[in-house]
């Protein structure tokens, strides 16, 4: 068992874990400019907590590597039907506790089961689609892949957690074109679309209209989401290309940008550091994306290759929708930059699902085990 | 189950796919990176002087609160401009030298004053001054270079058509403090905005107060503004419309000027008030806009207490008014008629052992319930309390309100307090005396009551039994739209009471008024129209013996009893209830049956009753 984990940790891909951690660590520097207070020189404690859940995570990041990857997928079933049970039970208390609740308290810690399931999804995706043939999907493949999709995205939606649902479903997406769709199929669903559009529209909660509408106008609500944006803007654009300094940024400090050490840390790091720190953060995540994917073409084995492209897939959309949305390309949805936002579940559920990717990693030449 | 390696033809398939993965990727962040050109370096400038001074900000716009108006819709408050001075903090070069040269033309707390600037939210104006006279605003405006980051606002302040007659009932505004941000959830008020702190104004907060508007705007270096971008226009708070007479209840305010007193005057029929006066009174004019700390420190420190509304939050023992709910208890548990007669010699003996006196000492002699009204003799509800005993005593008291709220809608109402077996076994571990029985029975004893509760159980007798929460509000208008929402009565409790007890009972309240040896004579205002059935009591505050053989005169005030007198008018068919108390007036039929009986006679012009 010794020489076993010996030998994981010499087989480890060193140059992906030092490229998450440099993102982390970003993050933990950028919550603690974000909680700090100028004018009382006092600092909130959300480092704190982020460091703590930092350290958490590597551990979490090694017990992934350890397992083979290839039993996570055996076992998927199981490993579903755990993260369905936690996102129903959040699901209850939040309904016997009168409101939104997306937290269960374990302990000392709070969990959001929406995070943790995105690992358990990458998981789950890997065993849905391992027996690919090489055809382009037709319509009732594209259903029956969709069976395990809908009750996570439902529980989550119900939340309500509009944004993190459709992660659920952009990932699942994302793997259903990486194997192609029939042109015909494809434009079917792109015309059905046209129809459901109004349908879910309408099922749509006031406030998630809210901010389709102020994505598409923002003077639609210039005094809430517009003034986020152009606040967040601002902030950007008056880091210019040096910044203005650690802890030295105007705008994020003075509260105007809600939710700074979350949704708007990517403000954050470009007013201080400029646009010299907005490119090292993107440039870190290409090349965290490009490790991973060469990850994924080197594997041999269906089960390793899907997973290892949808955690990739799902960094991507995650930073995508975030740092566009804070530069103001995309609508104000409450999804958290990966590796950098505050939050220890999203935090811990990105380095387990870097942990399988580097199992599969440690595995690629196995294939079979 | 089994893993299998990627078929070669397959892996070209993926890797393909992989290679087109990465394009996207790259392609996504080219646009982000171009995105972030745009604003950083082509933008720079423009945001770097956006940024600096936070030069687009929002403004709030405050709501106009809504008027109030009496049932005839008579305005009673309305809003008056006022010229305020307001301090954005990040605006301010020299705090300390703005605040001096300020405190030359205004009167300024100045250590209070930096306090509250400290405690201002990023770029919010702050209250720093109101009431601003027109010389000062215009000194203000002149010298405006001066006073950098100062600004003078246009705000409103309460205008009352009568600061006095209504204090208590509206209630005033005042500063918004820590407790009300909190309490405050959803309609955000914030420091140096003004909450309606008591009365009607607190209580009807948040449809008075509206909704407030916003102002998007771009100002320049000094915080002094040059562009609005986008305004959103505030909501008006509604207008109320009391159920409140204004000339009733001016009349009677004026009526008991001068005496710690209150009164009630209710319609039975679905407990709209028509009156709720309280004395003394203050001056509401004093907390607009805003209130000098002398006048505060008066107001809380006086020993008469203005500040309390006596009708909601005096509580008393009702003494012999409660015997009107005695008698229908009595007739209700069938354990008397009314022809039934109990025999008064002045002394109740229970036991052999305890003598309880009537307030007659040579007695009433054989009497029957419509007498003992009438003449309020206290042997025979001594005598009606034991056939019935404490539970169910205690049982319609707590139907017709007395020791629980009526809830009625105006804050800080007293439950005042009614006894019985369980809360003397609970709270002195004691069983319940009989004797505590028959003084309950003449309310005296633990009984404390307000005179809204009394007002709440003679309505709900001579309404045939319904107990409705009183209310002060009739309906709340919008300035939007007219949209009026009635206020209707709720019912909280309901009990049958058929018709001939209420005549019963009414009778023997008619002879209290009008016969002879009647407690409430004074209250006739004329003998050709007997309409009015009341009764009076003369509460103890101190035992008997304290002030034995002393004269009438030579009572210390706060030693003389209470002074109560309740009626319903017109008797055929009951339609008011007037509750009159007058802390220490001596006898209920000398002080308060005389105001009674004026109040009828008020309402009888006013044309609340046909004159026959």
């Amino acid at each position: 068992m010794l020489k076993r984990i010996k030998s994981i940790f010499s087989r480890t891909d060193y140059k992906l874990f030092l490229i998450m951690f440099a993102l982390s660590t970003v993050g933990v520097l950028s919550i603690y400019s974000a909680g700090y207070d100028p004018s009382l020189g006092e600092v909130e404690p959300y480092y704190e907590r982020q460091t703590m859940w930092l350290a958490i995570s590597v551990v979490g990041f090694f017990v992934f590597s350890v397992i083979n990857y290839s039993k996570l997928v055996l076992y998927s079933i199981y490993i579903y039907s755990f993260g369905i049970l936690l996102l129903i039970i959040v699901e209850i208390t939040g309904f016997v506790g009168m409101g939104a609740q997306r937290w269960l308290s374990i302990g000392p810690l709070t969990i959001q089961p929406s995070e943790v399931f995105k690992t358990i999804w990458v998981i789950t995706l890997g065993k849905i689609f391992m027996d690919f043939d090489g055809k382009p999907f037709g319509i009732v493949k594209i259903l029956k892949k969709s069976f395990l999709l809908i009750p996570p995205f439902f529980l989550v939606f119900l939340q309500p957690d509009l944004g993190t649902a459709m992660t659920y479903f952009i990932i699942w997406s994302s793997v259903i074109l990486f194997f192609g769709v029939k042109r015909k199929t494809f434009i079917a669903i792109f015309i059905s679309l046209l129809f459901i559009a109004p349908i879910a529209w309408s099922n749509l909660r006031d406030y998630q209209k809210d901010r389709v509408l102020t994505f598409l106008n923002p003077e639609n609500d210039p005094f809430g989401k517009g003034y986020h944006v152009i606040q967040s803007k601002i902030a950007i654009g008056s880091g210019g290309i040096s910044g203005k300094g650690y802890l030295k940024g105007t705008q994020s400090h003075l509260r105007f940008i809600p939710e700074r050490h979350t949704d708007f840390i990517y403000s954050v790091i470009n007013e201080e550091f400029g646009l010299i720190g907005g490119l090292c953060v993107v440039i870190l995540f290409f090349l965290l994306l490009f490790r991973i994917l060469s990850i994924s073409s080197q594997q041999k084995d269906a089960g390793g290759k899907i997973i290892a492209f949808a955690v990739a897939a799902y960094i991507f959309f995650q930073f995508m929708i975030n740092s566009y949305m804070t530069v103001g390309m995309m609508p104000i949805v409450g999804i958290p930059m990966p590796f950098i936002s505050y939050g220890g579940s999203s935090l811990l559920s990105f380095y387990c699902m870097l942990g399988i990717v580097n199992s599969i990693h440690i595995r690629k030449w196995r294939g079979i085990d | 189950m089994s893993f299998r390696a990627v078929k070669e033809e397959l892996s070209h398939y993926f890797q393909r796919k992989i290679s087109l993965s990465i394009i996207v990727i790259f392609i996504v962040f080219v646009g982000l990176l171009a995105r972030l050109f745009y604003l950083q370096v082509i933008g720079y400038s423009s945001f770097l002087e956006l940024s600096d001074t936070n030069r687009i900000r929002i403004s709030k716009i405050l709501a106009e609160r809504g008027f109030i108006l009496d049932r005839n819709g008579k305005i009673l408050v309305k809003n008056a401009p006022t010229y305020e001075l307001v301090i954005t903090k990040e605006d301010v070069v020299d705090l300390d030298s703005l605040l001096d040269n300020i405190s030359k033309q205004v009167y300024l707390d100045v250590e209070n004053t930096k306090e509250i600037i400290r405690k201002s939210y990023f770029y919010q104006p702050t209250v720093i001054s109101r009431g601003l006279t027109f010389e000062q605003t215009a000194y203000f405006l002149e010298h405006s270079a001066d006073f950098i980051g100062l600004s003078i606002d246009l705000r409103s302040m309460r205008e009352y058509y009568d600061g006095v007659s209504l204090s208590q009932l509206i209630g005033y505004l005042g500063e918004v403090t820590n407790e009300d941000i909190d309490i405050d959830s959803n309609n955000k008020a914030r420091y140096g905005e003004t909450i309606g702190k008591n009365g009607i104004e607190k209580l009807y907060e948040d449809n008075l107060r509206g909704f407030d508007g916003a102002r998007q705007v771009q100002v320049d270096s000094f915080g002094r503004l040059t562009d609005i971008l986008v305004t959103k226009d505030p909501i008006p708070g509604s207008n109320l419309y009391l159920t409140i007479d204004y000339e009733l209840q001016k009349f009677i305010a004026d009526s008991i000027v001068g005496k710690r007193a209150s009164v009630v005057v209710m319609d039975v029929n679905d407990f709209s008030v028509l009156s709720l006066v309280s004395s003394p009174s203050y001056d509401l004019r004093f907390f607009s806009p805003y209130i000098l700390k002398a006048d505060w420190n008066n107001l809380l420190t006086n020993p008469d207490k203005p500040l309390l509304n006596r009708a909601i939050a005096g509580a008393y023992p009702p003494g012999s008014i409660y015997k009107v709910l005695m008698a229908l208890t009595g007739l209700m548990e069938g354990v008397i008629t009314e022809d039934t007669k109990f025999k008064c010699t002045g002394n109740y003996i229970l036991n052999r052992n305890f003598n309880y006196h009537c307030w007659k000492r040579s007695g009433h002699g054989e009497i029957d319930l419509q007498r003992a009204l009438a003449v309020s003799c206290d042997v025979y509800f001594y005598n009606l309390g034991r056939l019935l005993d404490i539970d169910i005593i205690q049982k319609y008291s707590n139907i017709f309100s007395l020791g629980r709220i009526t809830g009625i809608d105006l804050p800080n109402e007293k439950q005042g307090f009614f006894p019985s077996r369980e809360w003397k076994k609970k709270r002195k571990n004691e069983v319940w005396f009989p004797g505590e029985t028959i003084i309950t029975s003449i309310g005296q004893g633990y009984t404390i009551t307000t005179p809204m509760q009394v007002a709440v159980m003679m309505g709900s007798i001579f309404n045939g039994g319904k107990v409705y929460k009183p209310r002060v509000v009739e309906k709340i208008v919008s300035n939007i739209d007219n949209k009026t929402m009635f206020l209707t009565p709720q019912e909280i409790d309901s009990i049958e009471i058929p018709d001939k007890f209420i005549k019963i009972i009414t009778a023997g309240l008619l002879d209290s008024v009008y016969k002879s040896g009647g407690t409430s004579r004074r209250a006739a205002i004329s003998y050709r129209t007997k309409d009015i059935a009341g009764k009076t009591s003369t509460a103890q505050v101190v035992s008997l013996k304290r002030i034995e053989g002393m004269k009438e005169d030579e009572i210390p005030e706060l030693w003389r009893d209470h002074s109560w007198f309740t009626a319903v008018f017109p008797a055929d068919s009951p339609r008011y209830v007037i509750v009159v108390m007058v802390e220490n007036g001596g006898s209920g039929g000398k002080t308060s049956a005389p105001l009674g009986g004026q109040i009828v006679k008020k309402m009888k012009e006013l044309g609340y009753v046909k004159k026959n």
